[in-house]
């Protein structure tokens, strides 16, 4: 706390010269105090707001400014006047930033001026496309086809499949309704002819029909050796570029394969689709016979298959040497080619 | 004249990968070699009839996949095997290794077999190519799918052995 000031006109034994002398004295004091204690200036603020004593602090204090004002201006009066002349520029370069900061774009007329031509060369990029990318684009969706066949048949195989089923029922159910219509309108007696023989087998008769509509056909017979895979006899109506010891081979890989992936060595495979062509497989102990099929392979025309093979095992096959030379393949090719 | 009788032949064409299998393969069977390795996937078969003086023997030949051992091969691929080509490759003596490794387990399951180790790439080594039978009494001979060196031959000597055995 700073000092208390104290009235000189109180002490009635000095002269009033000495009582202004001591006044002088003790002011300055407090002053030197007051430089030393730059921080406590509010501490003198206080004190003035004291109710009690304003006043007589006012009075005090008027006195005490003046000398401190000559002191400050003696002391540091140069440091004050260089402090305001920087805070004057500072101020003004922060009243010219904030005006700089305020311009927009626009009103430097940038926006306007820019506008048209961005907005003509959208629309040329718009209308040209095609022609200046359309090139890149398919290059790109090409290669990427390519290199990631796999994946893309894996993403478009949930979304074509149900398609293809669907399109695939549509077929087969506006095909039943034709054939339900013909066979009453036109075929009346082979209708009722095959109704009748559709109830004794318990085939569907509309099976039938189609059966009679996409005839089943023959198109080669294999005799295959189980263990080897090596053909052992055939018999080709149409003949065609494949060499057919190695489709026989591969036949056999394919049904190995499929046998032993199942996991079930008791089971074997017994018909392969593909397209509108089949091929059914009559397994035996040493040897199967593969029966190549175009048409539509009904259940009619497996089981006629099924009795003519059966019957032909029985009769030429009974016995079947291990080594096959071109007498025993010919042997065998011939006797399929009388019988079928 | 008459006609030679024609025998057939299951072969197998096995080793550890791009030891150059398809290559001889294509090479006795189409006469032809690409530098791109394709890898097969399962089996790949072909057919190639090699005439003897007395008969023809047709081989339907089994390329099998690369395997890391004979052991995991499917049954129904080895079943019935004639004849079998082990391949390694010159330039990496690891192979070798590997297919000496599986011989054993080999010749247990398909006793009958007929076996022929090749070494191919044979182009790709200094040393003279030189037929020699090793100690387990198994031919071996040294081909170049891509020059074709030693190639029909080795096939033609894998079918005269499966008419002996």
């Amino acid at each position: 706390m700073p000092k208390k000031i104290t009235n000189s006109k109180k002490s009635n034994n000095n002269s009033i010269e000495d009582s202004i002398k001591l006044e002088t004295k003790d002011s300055l004091k407090f002053y030197d105090k007051l430089l030393d204690e730059e921080n406590q200036v509010e501490t003198v603020d206080d004190v003035v707001e004291d109710n009690t004593n304003v006043h007589v602090k006012e009075k005090e204090l008027t006195q005490e400014e003046y000398v401190l004002k000559q002191l400050r201006e003696i002391l540091f009066g140069d440091e004050i006047r260089k402090t305001e002349n920087l805070s004057q520029n500072l101020n003004r370069v922060i009243h010219d930033v904030g005006d700089i900061k305020e311009v927009t774009l626009d009103e430097l007329g940038f926006e306007s001026k820019l506008h048209p031509y961005i907005e003509n060369h959208t629309l040329f990029l718009r209308d040209n496309f095609a022609d200046l990318f359309g090139d890149s684009i398919r290059h790109t969706v090409q290669r990427q086809i390519r290199e990631s066949k796999d994946e893309f048949i894996e993403a478009m195989y949930p979304i074509v499949i149900p398609m293809v089923k669907r399109y695939i029922a549509k077929e087969f159910k506006l095909l039943n309704e034709r054939l339900e219509r013909t066979a009453n309108q036109i075929f009346k007696f082979s209708f009722w002819k095959t109704k009748f023989r559709g109830l004794i087998t318990g085939v569907d008769h509309t099976d039938m029909f189609l059966q009679e509509l996409y005839q089943s056909k023959i198109e080669d017979i294999f005799i295959i050796q189980k263990e080897t895979g090596l053909l052992i006899g055939k018999f080709i109506i149409e003949d065609s570029e494949s060499d057919r010891d190695i489709v026989a081979g591969a036949l056999t890989a394919i049904k190995g394969f499929v046998e032993s992936a199942l996991g079930k060595t008791s089971v074997e495979l017994e018909k392969i689709d593909y397209g509108e062509n089949a091929i059914l497989l009559h397994n035996y102990h040493k040897f199967y016979f593969a029966v190549m099929c175009s048409g539509t392979v009904g259940h009619y025309f497996v089981q006629e298959i099924n009795e003519k093979i059966l019957n032909f095992a029985e009769e030429f096959l009974f016995e079947i040497p291990d080594v096959i030379d071109s007498k025993v393949f010919k042997q065998n090719s011939q006797q399929l080619q009388k019988y079928f | 004249m008459t006609e030679k009788n024609v025998i057939k032949r299951k072969m197998l064409v096995l080793g550890t990968f791009s030891v150059g299998k398809t290559s001889l393969v294509n090479r006795f069977t189409m006469n032809k070699f690409s530098d791109i390795y394709v890898p097969t996937i399962g089996v790949s078969i072909k057919k190639k009839s090699v005439e003897l003086e007395e008969l023809i023997v047709d081989l339907v030949i089994w390329d099998i996949a690369d395997v890391a051992t004979f052991d995991i091969i499917p049954d129904h691929y080895l079943s019935g095997a004639h004849g079998a080509v082990l391949v390694f490759d010159l330039t990496r003596p690891e192979t070798l290794a590997k297919t000496l490794e599986g011989i054993e387990s080999f010749k247990e399951k398909l006793p009958s077999t007929a076996i022929i180790i090749v070494g191919n790439k044979a182009d790709l080594i200094d040393e003279s190519i030189e037929d020699t039978i090793n100690d387990r009494g198994i031919l071996e001979v040294h081909t170049s799918a891509k020059s074709g060196e030693n190639v029909e031959e080795m096939f033609e000597k894998l079918a005269k052995l499966t008419l002996e055995v």
